[in-house]
């Protein structure tokens, strides 16, 4: 059963990241575009837990869903055409991969507690996750240190490019 | 049964992709987006050989790839804000 069902969810996962690829590559609008690949970054985050590799697949659902989730929403047109509705019509679309996502990884937890017997997902001790903490906190300190300084300086550059973008340039014509 | 030759077809079939999104297409965005799906399948590949070997130095790169293409996808959001912002300007 357990072969069976990780072959279906493979396949649907495959199917929809592959969907999303070519979405992305006859896509018209940026908005179309970004929801092809909020539709890939999901489906990558649903095989990451298929591998069982589970905070890769939180990491990828938080950050790649989010932000292209963010990205969908920043490059919607804003013109009189979009309505109210039609808005939230895209708005939940656009949700619809994240639920999926979420969905599967309830239908999984449901799965490993009734009949399979996997390990616990969350950190008891002798978890993967718990392992994977003592690993970042010992063996691998200086390059996770060094990795969140590199994201830190990046996600400040990134705040130092949209601030000059915000702030107008001085009108002396005027005076 | 599902080897890791299943995933790394899916992923060469995800790369090539997204190199031919970022070659065909004009707009920098889907060109940005594209050579992050690129980004994101060799991701796949490295996830697909790690979980096989259980290796935890391939986890921790792959959790790095992960932090980077997000930070790439970040800028890409930048970019785009910027270039709505410019384009609003330039329109008043």
């Amino acid at each position: 059963v357990r072969i069976v069902t990780i072959t279906v969810l493979f396949v649907a996962l495959a199917l929809l990241a592959v969907a999303g690829a070519c979405g992305l590559l006859f896509a018209r609008h940026t908005a179309h575009a970004a929801a092809a690949f909020l539709a890939c970054a999901a489906a990558l985050a649903g095989l990451y837990g298929l591998l069982d590799l589970r905070f890769a697949a939180a990491v990828q659902a938080a950050l790649g869903v989010g932000l292209s989730g963010a990205l969908l929403v920043t490059s919607l047109p804003r013109g009189e055409q979009s309505s109210p509705v039609r808005r939230v019509v895209r708005y939940g679309a656009a949700a619809v991969p994240l639920l999926v996502i979420i969905l599967l990884a309830m239908a999984r937890g449901r799965v490993s507690e009734s009949a399979l017997s996997l390990p616990p997902v969350w950190a008891s001790r002798g978890s993967y996750l718990f392992a994977l903490g003592q690993q970042m906190a010992s063996s691998f300190l200086a390059p996770v240190l060094l990795i969140c300084l590199l994201l830190a300086v990046s996600v400040l550059s990134i705040r130092v490019l949209l601030r000059s973008e915000a702030k107008p340039p001085p009108d002396r014509g005027e005076q | 049964m599902i080897t890791p030759l299943h995933y790394l077809a899916l992923s060469a079939t995800l790369f090539a992709l997204g190199l031919l999104v970022a070659a065909a297409r004009r707009e920098r965005l889907v060109a940005l987006l594209g050579l992050e799906l690129a980004l994101q399948a060799a991701n796949l590949a490295v996830a697909a050989l790690t979980s096989h070997y259980q290796d935890w130095e391939g986890r921790f790169m792959l959790l790095t790839l992960i932090a980077i293409s997000a930070l790439e996808l970040a800028g890409g959001l930048a970019a785009a804000v910027r270039i709505a912002a410019r384009r609003s300007r330039d329109r008043l």
